[in-house]
């Protein structure tokens, strides 16, 4: 098995510091990620942008482009279209590559795999045509196709970054429907005066704003009872405003509500998590350097609690600032040095985010559907009233739910419907969701093959 | 809204190669997606269009959610993660049909 | 006295035992743990296996063909009652070889049974040429299978949904997420402890699969059981191909192809091993080779409940009469006998199937 430093898995803003930073002091890294090109989630696909396109997506995207060009001009290995399935507490790795199985040994890894987003589960969400916000975004990113007058729905900063993207790609939506309310404003006034430090958020939100306004884009605000209206397909979508039913007519809706942690491998590894209820989500524990509760293994980014791109990719470096240090190859006087400045840069950026977490924390509704007939988790289409029924009889939590109702059991293994399950039984048993806790998951993370599997066997085989 | 345009490619990307979606040939751009490239041809249903099922589209476009599986040259493959590529033959995962290539 | 019975364990033993009991009308207190504990019920092959099934123990081997005769009857009562359809199969099942030798190797160990047994047509070697037109899908490195006309399986999870239903609808108690802490003999009766107080009950039966051994000796048990980690593949669902299952692989109702299952002495270990899972793999695209191409969807390990010979335990306390152990590590295939025979057992009927060949006190040597 081949052997390194660090493996850095992810090559987002996080990752890509990461790497940089190990390597840049010598260290031997390799960088996974299952994109063909660096950048994750924020900068996806940065570097193969005509100037047109990358125009359209804002500076905050162009940006990425300093550190993809520095990866590929540093020592780093990066293994492109790499996806990672099994991580192994002792550091082996194990990944596919154009369907070919392949290990790599690592003393140190950094899981840098970001955030998801949060599963929206409304009537209808399962029909063709609606998708996620971030999924209109990745297609407009990475293949240049723009949603046609699209009803945007939920709540958070990106739905209207990305509302302000498709009205520069000459396609603004239909209407933006936003389920905060005016409690969410108060719920959060008391955080301005600590967030103001991070100032220039506010500054990119009032300019979005006014952007839509311009255009003549419909904002509704404190909207509830979403449903997507259609017999297979989307046909419009209906709502609670101000006390009135309303219904638009429409082909495509996309929702949001925040992104969370991808905690696929940091679950799989068995690492602790705890509930972080600002961001309604569980986050891996991990100590100030990114180190989680397996030594080998630390975590930075959106993967450890949501922080955004910046911040990620400060956390990429400090955790890489702890990894040359166990590893020799800066002594402490230097870690600590350079981490000094980078914590400080890391405080401004984090300045905002209770506020951001508080202001658009979704509502209850849009976590746990009112209604029994909504299906949670979409691959197995186990609807809100069978787990509810379990949840209030002999059920004790979502393992045991999983087994009973196959609710996770499905392909993205619980990817869309975990948190809301652990919701649910959190809120029909009243017990805390640190208690209820989550699915177990396990390896392999990803869809591989069986014929893919079987090509690791080593030694006598099974009779 | 099933035959409405959903999905408008930028003008300056002009069609230049050639797929087929079960069977039927599609326009598709360099660079792009399968699924993608299937959602500006105006097909959003990737799975159970003809059978009992109700369909099934694409969701997350970020390799997690796993409904846009496909069969692309007879493998299946998640439609979002695989770039279009000239004469590429695309369609619908069909179990039964998908055990059959799996012995030769 | 709260209750007749107090069954310690809400996994498939103790939940076919207390279907039994409620049936006879007794009133019934399960007792479960918590969501993340060790649940051999949740992570089992789902087999109803007669096959290979006490090959040097004549009364295992009548229990178990016992329990499998009875199961169509106790799945038809429980699918009525809960509604839920256990996808019960049973024509027969497949041992697959990949050598002659090893097959005829075992074929006369089973030959050898069924002369015990007194028993005929009880299996068949089937050779390469017929097996391929019986599993068409079949690979040319399987030589031959031992058929058992007997073996079967069924979805263990409704099985374990449909119990804990019908328990909750009838007027016993089905206490999950509610450990037992400890269980103390009474003039008459048990107190059995629990964070949420204490609750009486005429008899106790312990039934924890591998929590007995912490409460065992304190109702006079040794409850000598130790876990033996099987970890489990399942692919992406498929439509039907494999017609019969075997002891390592079957398509499941649903669709989807399990493949198993190790058997790892680890300790209480339940995580996975990359290279066990590879192996796994490596024999069932052996055995059918279409399988390559399939994705893998999920995949676990569990712990199996086993005693010192693999035969189940049976044993009322010497000291405390009244209290009973109950543990096997073939539940699934046990359930049928668990709920229809086990209750004139614990009721000390004449008519009680003899189990004295599962006493624990055949480990005291
Ligand atoms: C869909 C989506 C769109 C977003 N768009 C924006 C935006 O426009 N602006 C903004 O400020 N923030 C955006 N965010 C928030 C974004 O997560 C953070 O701002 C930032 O990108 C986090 O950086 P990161 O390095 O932690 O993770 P990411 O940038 O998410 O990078 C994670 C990387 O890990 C890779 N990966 C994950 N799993 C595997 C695996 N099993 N094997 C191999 N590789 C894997 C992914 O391909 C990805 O490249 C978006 C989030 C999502 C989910
Ligand atoms: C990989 C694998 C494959 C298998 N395949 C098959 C097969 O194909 N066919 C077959 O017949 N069998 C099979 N088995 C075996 C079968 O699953 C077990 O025999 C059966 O599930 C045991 O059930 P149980 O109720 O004794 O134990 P468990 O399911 O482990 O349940 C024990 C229960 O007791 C509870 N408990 C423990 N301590 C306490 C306490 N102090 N207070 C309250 N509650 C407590 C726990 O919460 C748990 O729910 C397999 C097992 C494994 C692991
Ligand atoms: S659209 Fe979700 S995996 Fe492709």
């Amino acid at each position: 098995m081949r052997e390194v430093d660090l493996a850095v898995l992810g090559a987002g803003p996080a990752g890509m510091r990461a790497a940089l930073t190990a390597a840049n002091s010598g260290a031997k890294v390799v960088l996974l990620d299952e994109q063909q090109v660096a950048g994750g989630q924020i900068y996806r696909e940065v570097n193969r942008q005509g100037v047109g396109r990358g125009a359209l997506l804002g500076r905050d995207y162009t940006h990425g482009l300093t550190w993809v060009k520095e990866v590929a001009a540093s020592n780093v290995e990066h293994l492109a279209e790499a996806t990672g399935w099994q991580i192994e507490n002792s550091g082996e790795i194990t990944f596919s590559r154009g369907g070919q199985a392949q290990q790599i040994a690592a003393k140190r890894i950094v899981l840098a795999t970001g955030a998801l987003e949060r599963a929206f589960p409304f009537p209808g969400w399962t029909m063709p045509g609606v998708i996620s916000a971030g999924a209109a975004q990745i297609l407009l990113k990475g293949s240049g196709i723009v949603p046609q007058k699209a009803v945007l729905v939920g709540s958070g900063p990106l739905l209207y970054l990305i509302a302000v993207q498709l009205l520069a790609a000459g396609s603004p939506p239909l209407a933006i429907l936003e389920t905060q309310s005016f409690e969410s404003y108060l719920r959060s006034a008391r955080l301005f005066p600590a967030a103001l430090k991070g100032w220039r958020y506010f500054v990119k939100g009032t300019q979005m704003l006014l952007n839509l306004k311009r255009a003549g884009v419909t904002r509704y605000t404190g909207v509830s009872e979403i449903a997507a209206v259609g017999e297979k397909y989307v046909e419009g979508i209906r709502f609670q405003f101000r006390g009135q039913k309303k219904q638009l007519a429409c082909g495509l809706i996309l929702g949001h509500q925040g992104v969370v942690p991808n905690v696929q491998f940091s679950r799989a590894l068995g690492l602790e998590h705890g509930w972080n209820d600002l961001q309604r989500s569980f986050t891996p524990r991990t100590d100030h350097w990114g180190r989680s509760s397996e030594e080998r293994v630390f975590i930075a980014g959106d993967g450890a609690g949501i922080v955004g791109a910046r911040a990620s990719a400060l956390q990429g470096e400090i955790c890489a600032l702890q990894v040359l240090h166990d590893l020799s190859f800066i002594n402490t006087a230097q870690r600590d040095n350079t981490a000094e400045s980078r914590r400080k840069e890391l405080a401004v950026e984090l300045a905002p985010r209770a506020l951001l977490d508080a202001l658009y924390r979704p509502p209850d509704w849009a976590v746990v559907p009112v209604c029994d007939d909504t299906i949670i988790c979409r691959c197995e289409r186990v609807k809100t009233g069978d787990l509810r029924n379990l949840a209030a009889g002999a059920c004790v939590g979502p393992n045991q739910a999983k087994a009973l109702s196959r609710a996770g059991m499905g392909s993205c293994q619980g990817r869309y419907c975990g948190l809301s399950v652990s919701e649910l039984f959190s809120k029909t048993n009243g017990r805390s969701l640190a208690e209820v806790g989550y699915y177990r998951l396990r390896s392999p993370v990803k869809g591989i093959t069986l014929g893919e599997l079987a090509s690791l066997a080593v030694g006598e085989a099974l009779e | 809204m099933k035959n409405a345009l959903h999905f408008k490619r930028l003008s300056s990307d002009d069609p230049c190669l050639q797929i087929t979606w079960n069977g039927k040939p599609l326009d598709a751009v360099a660079g792009e997606t399968v699924a993608a490239c299937l959602l500006a041809n105006s097909v959003l249903a990737f799975q159970g269009e003809d059978l009992s099922d109700p369909p099934r589209g694409p969701f997350c476009m970020m390799g997690a959610c796993y409904t846009c599986r496909v069969l692309v040259n007879g493998v299946e493959q998640q439609a979002c993660m695989v770039e279009v590529k000239q004469d590429m033959h695309v369609s619908c995962v069909d179990p039964e049909k998908e055990i059959l290539h799996a012995g030769s | 006295m709260d209750f007749e019975y107090a069954i310690i364990g809400g996994g498939v033993v103790g939940l076919s035992i207390a279907r039994g009991l409620s049936a006879r009308g007794k009133r019934v207190a399960v007792f479960d743990g918590e969501d993340t504990d060790y649940r051999a019920s949740r992570g089992n092959f789902g087999l109803i296996w007669v096959q290979s099934k006490g090959l040097q123990a004549p009364a295992y081997a009548r229990w178990t063909r016992q329990s499998a005769a009875l199961w169509r009857g106790f799945a038809d009562e429980l699918e009525a009652a809960s509604g839920i359809d256990l996808a019960l199969v049973q024509q027969g099942g497949w041992d697959f070889f990949f050598s002659e030798k090893s097959l005829h190797a075992r074929a006369s160990l089973y030959q050898g049974l069924a002369d015990q047994l007194g028993e005929r047509d009880d299996f068949e070697i089937t050779d390469a040429n017929k097996l391929k037109r019986e599993e068409p899908a079949i690979g040319p490195q399987v030589v031959g299978a031992l058929y058992g006309a007997r073996d079967g399986h069924v979805n263990p999870l409704r099985l374990l949904q449909a119990l804990g239903q019908t328990l909750q609808r009838s007027d016993s108690k089905y206490l999950t997420g509610c450990i037992v802490q400890s269980v103390r003999a009474l003039a008459s009766g048990f107190e059995i402890n629990t964070a949420n107080g204490p609750v009486r009950a005429q008899k106790v039966v312990l039934a924890a699969g591998l929590g007995a051994a912490i409460l065992g000796p304190s109702l006079g048990f040794v409850a000598p059981v130790r876990p033996q980690r099987g970890q489990v593949i399942v692919t992406q669902k498929l439509s039907p191909f494999i017609r019969r299952p075997s002891g390592i692989i079957r398509q499941v109702d649903e669709g989807g192809v399990q493949i198993g299952d190790s058997n790892e002495e680890v300790g209480f270990d339940d995580s996975q091993q990359l290279s066990v899972m590879a192996k796994l793999a490596q024999r069932a695209v052996k055995v059918y080779p279409v399988l390559a191409n399939a994705s893998i969807v999920r995949s676990w390990s569990a712990l199996r409940i086993m005693s010192p010979d693999g035969l189940p335990i049976y044993q009322e306390s010497r000291l405390y009469p009244g209290a009973y152990l109950a543990t096997c590590h073939s539940g699934i295939t046990l359930a049928a006998a668990h709920t229809c025979l086990l209750p004139s057992w614990l009721e000390g009927e004449e008519s009680a199937p003899r189990l004295e060949a599962f006493s624990e006190e055949r480990f005291a040597l």
